[in-house]
């Protein structure tokens, strides 16, 4: 009876972990797809309307909790007033929110490069910034779910042969 | 808004400087790149800091909240109004693109100096006026006129509530207001800050001549309120709405009655229709007098 236990403890163990694997690679997916509609919907907002950085974040609701509280804070700082680049006020939200929003060192770049796209100061050039940093994250992505697809392939078996190897060692 | 409250759009090194008093009282404040900050109001205030070219783009930042390309089209004219309709002049170096028949300015870069001018909301000063440019149930075709600074957008401001509010027992009008420089209503999201009387409807940041057709078509306004007339297409709408019997109350820069009058195709205006010229002017000690000039007498006639 122990051993059936333990069995089933290992094995759930083993089965937890690769959930927690698959559950933070397809959230990290859905972040970076909320931010590729967040430069969707500007690129619309600069191209069709003329609304200021404000009234577009208080107006924009992303799917994603983690990506709307990043807007939350970073709309707070525009109406704080005290940064005085957008630049840096961009950094300073990106840089509070990389942990929750689980960004590696790429994205985080993909992501500050991004900034460009709301405080230049020319309309062209934000709404071409704009376009280039949803392709780029659309690439990311592209490669990224790739990437998944194959590593699901081999972690799943991997993992669950690990599991039984340590039923096999342990008990 | 209050004049206070602009301190919140001054780079971080500069706010400290700037007593709240000052501010309360500006009129006017000037700040330019190498020099100090000037505050123009009662007493002039001049800070002891000297204004670095990035401490104006951070004022830029902070005044159009971080959205300088939205006001590509309004900084092409040379201002832009934020929130509480203070007006923002700016200066620096202009681009054109054109023929030679006309240049256009395509934009204005290397930002070197700006000009915020306070808007403020003075409750009552058009009163003594309003007797005089009543006409039974309804007003005079009228315009203000003043050189720049005197008060015309808070004037016609104040006239604009007063006839609309309805006064002495007379009942309010139903008034258009085209905002196009967002000053006379100050809208936020499409709501008027400042206090226009309950029976105004605006067409917030439309030019004059489209706002006027799309009220007379829309909301049947028994007066129309502009500010700064200047072009022929505003003479030409405003005389298309006076046709319509539709009453003027607007505003025109111009310094005496003469140059009113000289203005082209505004004098032609004037000629049609009973009109009501109001002047303003400054006396020395910075108050505000009210001259009326009515048809029948050559000479004004001073009401305050």
């Amino acid at each position: 009876m122990d051993k059936l236990t333990g069995t089933v403890l290992i094995l759930t163990g083993c089965a937890g972990l690769l959930g927690c694997w698959y559950d933070r690679q397809k959230k990290r997916q859905r972040t970076v797809m909320a931010f590729v509609h967040l430069l969707s919907g500007w690129e619309y907002s600069l191209s069709c309307e003329k609304l200021r950085l404000s009234d577009f974040f208080a107006r924009y609701k992303s799917p994603e909790p983690e990506v709307e509280k990043f807007l939350d804070s970073l709309l707070a700082l525009v109406r704080a007033r005290q940064c005085p680049t957008g630049g840096e006020l961009w950094q300073m939200a990106l840089s509070d929110a990389r942990r929750s929003l689980d960004l590696d060192e790429a994205l985080f770049e993909m992501l500050l490069a991004a900034g460009n796209a709301f405080f230049g100061t020319d309309q062209r050039e934000n709404i071409a910034c704009a376009r280039a940093s949803a392709v780029r994250l659309k690439e990311w992505l592209l490669r990224e779910r790739t990437q998944f697809a194959q590593k699901q392939k081999v972690y799943l078996p991997v993992g669950m042969l690990g599991g039984v190897l340590l039923v096999i060692f342990l008990l | 808004m209050t004049a206070v409250s602009l301190l919140q759009y001054f780079p971080a090194a500069l706010r400290e400087r700037i007593p709240d008093r000052q501010l309360a009282e500006a009129e006017e404040i000037r700040v330019r790149v190498g020099q100090a900050v000037e505050i123009l109001g009662k007493s002039g205030y001049v800070t002891d800091a000297v204004v670095e070219q990035s401490m104006l783009y951070e004022m830029l930042n902070y005044l159009t909240g971080y959205s300088l390309y939205a006001l590509r089209e309004e900084m092409r004219q040379g201002f832009f109004t934020i929130e509480g309709g203070h007006r923002v002049g700016l200066c620096g170096h202009v681009s054109y693109h054109g023929t030679d028949l006309g240049n256009r300015t395509d934009v204005l870069t290397q930002i070197g100096g700006l000009n915020i001018r306070v808007a403020r909301e003075v409750k009552g000063c058009a009163k003594p006026l309003a007797p005089y440019l009543r006409n039974g149930e309804h007003i005079y075709n009228t315009l203000v006129f003043a050189p720049p600074g005197v008060g015309k957008t808070t004037f016609l401001r104040d006239c604009i509530r007063i006839f609309s509010a309805g006064e002495d027992g007379l009942r309010g009008l139903k008034i258009g207001v085209v905002d196009e420089r967002s000053e006379i209503a100050a809208c936020h999201q499409g709501v008027p800050q400042n206090d226009l009387g309950p029976k105004t409807d605006v067409l917030d940041n439309c030019p004059k001549e489209q706002g006027i057709q799309m009220l007379l078509r829309s909301m049947s306004p028994e007066v129309i309120a502009v500010d700064e007339l200047g072009g022929e297409a505003d003479y030409r709408a405003l005389m298309q709405a006076a046709g319509a019997g539709v009453s003027i109350l607007g505003t025109v820069h111009a310094g005496t009655k003469q140059e009113v009058y000289q203005k082209p195709k505004l004098g032609a205006l004037l000629e049609n229709g009973s009109w009501r010229l109001v002047r303003l002017v400054r006396n020395e000690e910075g108050e505000r007098e009210i001259i009326l000039y009515f048809p029948g007498r050559e000479e004004g006639i001073w009401i305050s």
